[in-house]
C-alpha cells in the first residue's frame, strides 16, 4: 500500500461545509481588535498607577482584586432578564443492538419526542439509519445507506442517501422505504435539512460550478426553487408546521437577509425589516440564526450576533453570543451559550440553562435536536482525542 | 478600518472561506477547531488589511496564515493532528470487521511524531510543495524532505502491518 496515494486519496474527500459567514468573521475580528485595544489601555493605566505609587482604585480593577475587567466593552452575552434556570437530567440514549459507542450517533428528535433518528456505519464510509420509536431502536434494512438530518411526528425522516456516483443525494425515509427526492437538472449533490408535520421538506442542491440552490419539496410532490428576488439567491434551513420556510436571501454583493417563504416558494419576504443575517433554524412561530449588524453607522459598533425572530409579529429578540442550533415550537432555543463555550444550553425566556454532560470529557456537539415543548433534547456529544466515541444523550427538562 | 475597506475585506473573506476552511479541516480534522483557526487567521488579516498592497500574493499569504493558525492550535497539548470526518461516517461495520479508511488513516497519522505528522499533512493533504512547507514551518527543505521520507516509511509499515480491523473503536465500559 502506497501511503502517499492513500493520503492524497484521503485529501480528495468531501469536507464538511463551512459554517462561518464572512459577515460573522468581520464582527469577530472587530471585536477581538477592540478588546486588544482595551487591554492595552488597561495595561497602560495599571502601569501608570503603579509608577505613580498611588493606591490602585481604577474602575478597571475588580473589587475582589482580580485582573482588570474588560466586561463593559464586551458585547452582551445575554439579555439582562433574570429567569430561573430549568432543571434538566441527562440519560444515555438506548443503543442500537450490535453497535458499540463509536459506531452510532443520535442526530435528531421529532417534535413529540416519540421518534429519534441517528446514523451508524453500515459499511465502509457509508451511513445507515437508526430509528427509535418510543425509545426502541431499530436499523431498517432498506435504509442502510441513509443519513438522517430530521424526523417528523409521523416518523418520516429526511436526509441523504448515495446517488449512482456515490454523491450525497436528497432522500426521504417513510413507511420502511427510502425515496430519492426530485432535483433540478445538473444537480451534483443534495441534502434535506428539515421536515414538518405535513411532510414538506427543505434542503439544497449543488449545481456543479453554478453554486447551490435552496429547494423545497412540498408534501404533495415535486420540488420548488424559492425566489429571493432579482439578483439574490435563496438558502432554506427550516420549515414550520404552519408551512413557513425560513432561511436566507443572499444578494450578489454578499449581503444576507433572514428570509421566509411559503412552501410553494412564493411570498418571499424578510423576517423583519432591516434585519441582516440569516435564519438557520425554525419551529412553531419562531426562527433563529445569525444577525450581525454588518453595516452599522459606527464601524466599531458591535451588534447582537444572533437572534430569535417571531414569525407572526416580526419581532426580533437578540440572543447575544448564544449560538442557536435549533428552536422549539414553543420558542426555546437550543445552542451554545457563547461562541467559544462547549456543551449545550437552552435559551428560554431570556435566561440560559446549561445542560449537564454525561461525561465532561465529551462536551462538543455533533448533532442535536429538541422537541416542540422544549423539554426533551437529544445530542451526540464528542470531544478530545477520542473522536470516534460518542455520548449519545437525551435530556429531560 | 474604513467602511469601504471593510467591504473589501468581507468580499475577500467570502470568496476565500471555502478554500481556507478546507485547508484547516484537512490539517486539524475537526470542524470547530478548523473554523477557530480560520477565524484567528482572518482576524490577523483584518488587522493587516490596510497593508495588503505590500504582499505579492495575497492568497498564498493568507493560506500560510491559516496553516500557521492550525499549527498554533497543534501546539496546545490537548490537540493532535488527526483526521476525522463527521462521526457517523467514520463508524464501522463490526460484523465484517471493516474499518473505515478515514479512521484508519487518521489513526495511523496519530501514531507519527508531531513534526512528521504536520509535514505529511501539509504535503499530501494540503498539496503543498516541499518549498512551501519549508517556508511555512520555518525549516529547511532538506529537513522537510527527510521528515517526509521518514513519515511515509512509518506509515507504510503501519498500513502493511495493520489488518485494518480491530482498531480501537469503543470506549471502556
Amino acid at each position: 500500500m502506497n501511503p502517499e496515494e492513500v493520503l492524497r486519496s484521503h485529501a480528495e474527500r468531501e469536507v464538511p461545509p463551512v459554517r462561518l459567514l464572512a459577515d460573522d468573521v468581520l464582527v469577530t475580528a472587530r471585536r477581538r481588535v477592540r478588546r486588544g485595544r482595551i487591554r492595552l489601555v488597561a495595561g497602560v493605566a495599571v502601569a501608570v498607577a503603579l509608577i505613580a505609587g498611588v493606591a490602585f482604585a481604577s474602575p478597571l480593577r475588580r473589587p475582589d482584586g482580580g485582573p482588570p475587567a474588560v466586561t463593559p466593552t464586551q458585547p452582551p452575552v445575554l439579555p439582562s432578564r433574570s429567569v430561573a434556570p430549568l432543571r434538566c437530567v441527562a440519560a444515555a440514549v438506548p443503543a442500537p443492538p450490535g453497535l458499540s459507542a463509536g459506531q452510532w450517533a443520535v442526530h435528531a428528535i421529532d417534535p413529540t419526542g416519540r421518534f429519534m433518528v441517528g446514523g451508524y456505519g453500515s459499511a465502509q464510509s457509508v451511513t445507515g439509519l437508526v430509528l427509535w420509536k418510543d425509545g426502541v431502536p431499530s436499523r431498517p434494512a432498506a435504509a442502510a445507506e441513509f443519513s438522517p438530518n430530521a424526523v417528523n411526528r409521523d416518523g418520516t425522516a429526511v436526509g441523504s442517501t448515495r446517488g449512482a456516483g456515490g454523491e450525497r443525494r436528497a432522500a426521504r425515509f417513510r413507511d420502511g422505504t427510502v425515496a430519492q427526492l426530485p432535483l433540478p437538472a445538473g444537480a451534483t449533490s443534495s441534502d434535506v435539512f428539515a421536515v414538518n408535520a405535513r411532510g414538506d421538506a427543505v434542503g439544497y442542491a449543488m449545481l456543479g460550478d453554478s453554486g447551490g440552490v435552496g429547494l423545497i419539496w412540498p408534501a404533495g410532490g415535486g420540488f420548488v426553487e424559492p425566489s429571493a428576488g432579482e439578483g439574490r439567491t435563496a438558502q432554506v434551513a427550516g420549515v414550520t408546521d404552519d408551512g413557513v420556510v425560513v432561511g436566507t436571501a443572499r444578494a450578489s454583493d454578499g449581503a444576507t437577509v433572514a428570509y421566509r417563504w411559503s412552501v410553494d416558494g412564493g411570498s418571499g419576504a424578510p423576517l423583519a425589516k432591516g434585519t441582516a443575517g440569516s435564519a438557520t433554524t425554525g419551529g412553531g412561530d419562531w426562527a433563529a440564526g445569525a444577525a450581525p449588524l454588518t453595516r452599522p453607522r459606527d464601524p466599531d459598533e458591535l451588534g447582537p450576533w444572533h437572534a430569535r425572530w417571531n414569525l407572526r409579529t416580526g419581532a426580533v429578540e437578540p440572543l447575544g453570543l448564544f449560538t442557536p442550533y435549533a428552536v422549539s415550537a414553543g420558542g426555546t432555543v437550543l445552542g451554545r451559550a457563547t461562541e467559544h463555550s462547549s456543551g449545550l444550553a437552552l435559551w428560554h425566556d431570556g435566561g440560559v440553562t446549561s445542560l449537564p454532560l454525561l461525561d465532561p470529557a465529551r462536551p462538543a456537539v455533533w448533532r442535536a435536536g429538541i422537541t416542540a415543548d422544549g423539554r426533551t433534547i437529544v445530542a451526540g456529544m464528542v470531544e478530545g482525542d477520542k473522536h470516534d466515541e460518542f455520548d449519545n444523550t437525551r435530556w429531560t427538562c | 478600518m474604513r467602511v469601504d475597506e471593510e467591504h473589501e475585506y468581507v468580499d475577500y473573506v467570502r470568496a476565500q472561506l471555502p478554500r481556507l476552511h478546507r485547508v484547516a479541516w484537512l490539517v486539524l480534522g475537526d470542524r470547530d477547531r478548523a473554523e477557530d483557526a480560520v477565524q484567528n487567521a482572518l482576524t490577523t488579516l483584518y488587522k493587516r488589511w490596510g497593508r495588503r498592497g505590500e504582499v505579492d500574493n495575497l492568497d498564498a499569504y493568507v493560506h500560510s496564515m491559516v496553516v500557521r493558525a492550525c499549527l498554533s492550535d497543534q501546539r496546545r497539548p490537548w490537540t493532535r493532528v488527526f483526521l476525522r470526518d463527521t462521526p457517523p461516517d467514520t463508524a464501522v461495520e463490526a460484523a465484517i470487521g471493516q474499518v473505515d479508511e478515514r479512521l484508519f488513516v487518521g489513526q495511523a497519522l496519530r501514531r507519527l511524531p508531531e513534526r512528521q505528522r504536520i509535514v505529511v499533512a501539509l504535503r499530501f493533504l494540503c498539496d503543498m510543495s516541499v518549498a512551501e512547507v519549508a517556508t511555512v514551518l520555518g525549516r529547511s527543505e532538506g529537513t522537510v524532505k527527510a521528515q517526509t521520507s521518514t513519515a511515509l516509511r512509518t506509515l507504510r509499515e503501519l498500513f502493511e502491518a495493520s489488518p485494518r480491523a480491530g482498531l480501537p473503536m469503543r470506549r471502556p465500559a
